[in-house]
């Protein structure tokens, strides 16, 4: 009786172990999908606002000669160059984390050590390297990371220590980057807002000179009601506007000079819209990754992981990102 | 998450205040200014505005001394005038020394903050 007692208890001991792996492997699969995913459309996010500067520098070289504005100075290029670092830094970091959740689903795939440790080590190395480009000082170095070799005798039961100790790893990365993103989220806001104000400046510029062709912009008017944008006609239609006088009867003006009006107030209006959705970018990047750091925590106490939330504002920053783009016509 | 903003935010928000509103103003002002004098001096408050907002981004600004809170509540009822009076831009010459007084205090609270 003892001894099937004790059979019994071993017999359970093993289900348990087996079932622990078994319900760990999905959940580590589907956490490295949305961390994935996530790290891709923050990395898309941020070399966005990175290409942003060597854009803004051009506009304000172009807006000089063509505006009257003044070049930027020697000192102001500097700080722009150390600007870009820093958005390269923060990119670089996403891109590590990308990497990161790429070893986490091979490890939960084929027990795959190699590729997470790698990854860890990336993404280690490279928000060490964004926290040294904000100017605080660098951590101490970190011995390479390495999956433990014996934790458990069963191979099912190793696998989910290796996939918890891999999240940890991961998460405190993760961590430590969310910590700085959020210290830098209203100066990335405001560097973000005073790019796209400089980026507008210049369109706008262009289009007071004639410059740039609107049927981009007006296409969509046309075809949202069934009628086809003929790029063609344009320059027939401008000479014909040319000739007959302004709507607002101002002496000298043309209705093209009115039409050239409407498209700077599209063009201002575009800037604005566009100005609104940097700060909402940076909120909702900022939030995706959060969620990420309680799903983490969740993942390794073993309790339901709630890939919901990511995935919420992962879907929220590629909204913002696909509006972002339209309002620049892209 | 809800948080309150620091004190380098708070300090840069309204520097960046200052140099947005001289960047949508700059082109009404430099078609409105007389003669070559005034536009240079158009030319040169937009690049201090723009030169103060970029050494900001990266500064770390504190407003711990009185007279940096002093300057700073000088600059943010600058800025709400400033904007009044680019609304209708009725007098140039006053609109300008607005501008002008603006420019100077983003800039020395750059300067004194980061100090």
């Amino acid at each position: 009786m003892t001894r099937s007692v004790r059979v019994s208890v071993l017999l359970l001991a093993l289900a348990s172990l087996a079932g622990c792996a078994s319900s760990a492997r999905p959940r580590a699969t589907a956490l490295a999908a949305a961390g994935g995913t996530a790290a891709r459309v923050a990395t898309e996010s941020m070399r966005e606002t990175e290409a942003s500067v060597d854009r803004y520098v051009e506009a304000q070289l172009l807006l000089a000669p063509l505006t009257g504005r003044p070049e930027p100075g020697e000192e102001t290029l500097l700080t722009l160059r150390r600007v870009r670092t820093v958005l390269a830094a923060r990119s670089a970091a996403m891109a590590e984390l990308g990497a990161a959740y790429a070893g986490l689903d091979a490890l939960a795939a084929f027990d795959s050590a190699g590729t997470v440790e790698k990854g860890v080590d990336g993404l280690v190395g490279a928000v060490s390297a964004y926290r040294e480009a904000l100017g605080q000082p660098a951590i101490a170095p970190v011995p390479a990371f390495g999956l433990s070799k014996g934790l458990g005798a069963f191979a099912g039961a190793r696998q989910a220590a290796r996939l918890k100790e891999a999240s940890a790893a991961i998460r405190e990365s993760l961590e430590r980057f969310v910590a700085l993103l959020r210290k830098e989220q209203e100066v990335h806001a405001s560097l973000r807002r005073a790019l796209v104000e400089g980026q507008g400046s210049a369109a706008r510029a262009f289009a007071a000179l004639g410059l740039g062709r609107p049927g981009a912009l007006l296409a969509p008017h046309a075809a949202a009601f069934g009628l086809a944008w003929d790029e063609k006609e344009y320059d027939g239609a401008l000479s014909l506007l040319r000739k007959e006088p302004s709507i607002t009867g101002r002496p000298g003006a043309s209705r093209e000079d009115d039409l050239r009006a409407a498209l700077d107030r599209v063009l201002e209006h575009r800037v604005a819209r566009r100005v609104d959705l940097e700060a909402a970018l940076v909120d909702e990047t900022l939030a995706g990754l959060e969620a990420l750091v309680l799903a983490h925590r969740s993942f390794e106490a073993k309790r339901e992981t709630d890939l919901a939330a990511v995935l919420e504002h992962v879907a929220a920053v590629r909204a913002l990102l696909d509006e972002y783009r339209a309002a620049a016509g892209k | 998450m809800a948080r309150t903003k620091s004190n380098h935010e708070r300090l840069l928000a309204t520097v960046e205040a200052t140099y947005r509103l001289a960047e949508r103003s700059f082109d009404a002002l430099h078609a409105a200014a007389k003669g070559a004098e005034e536009r240079e001096r158009v030319r040169e408050l937009y690049g201090a505005a723009r030169d103060a907002y970029w050494k900001a981004v990266l500064a770390c600004l504190e407003d711990q001394s009185g007279v940096v809170a002093a300057i700073h509540d000088e600059l943010k009822a600058k800025n709400r005038e400033l904007k009044r009076s680019l609304e209708t831009l009725r007098d140039l010459a006053s609109t300008l020394a607005l501008l002008r007084d603006a420019v100077r205090l983003a800039a020395a609270l750059v300067t004194l903050a980061a100090a």
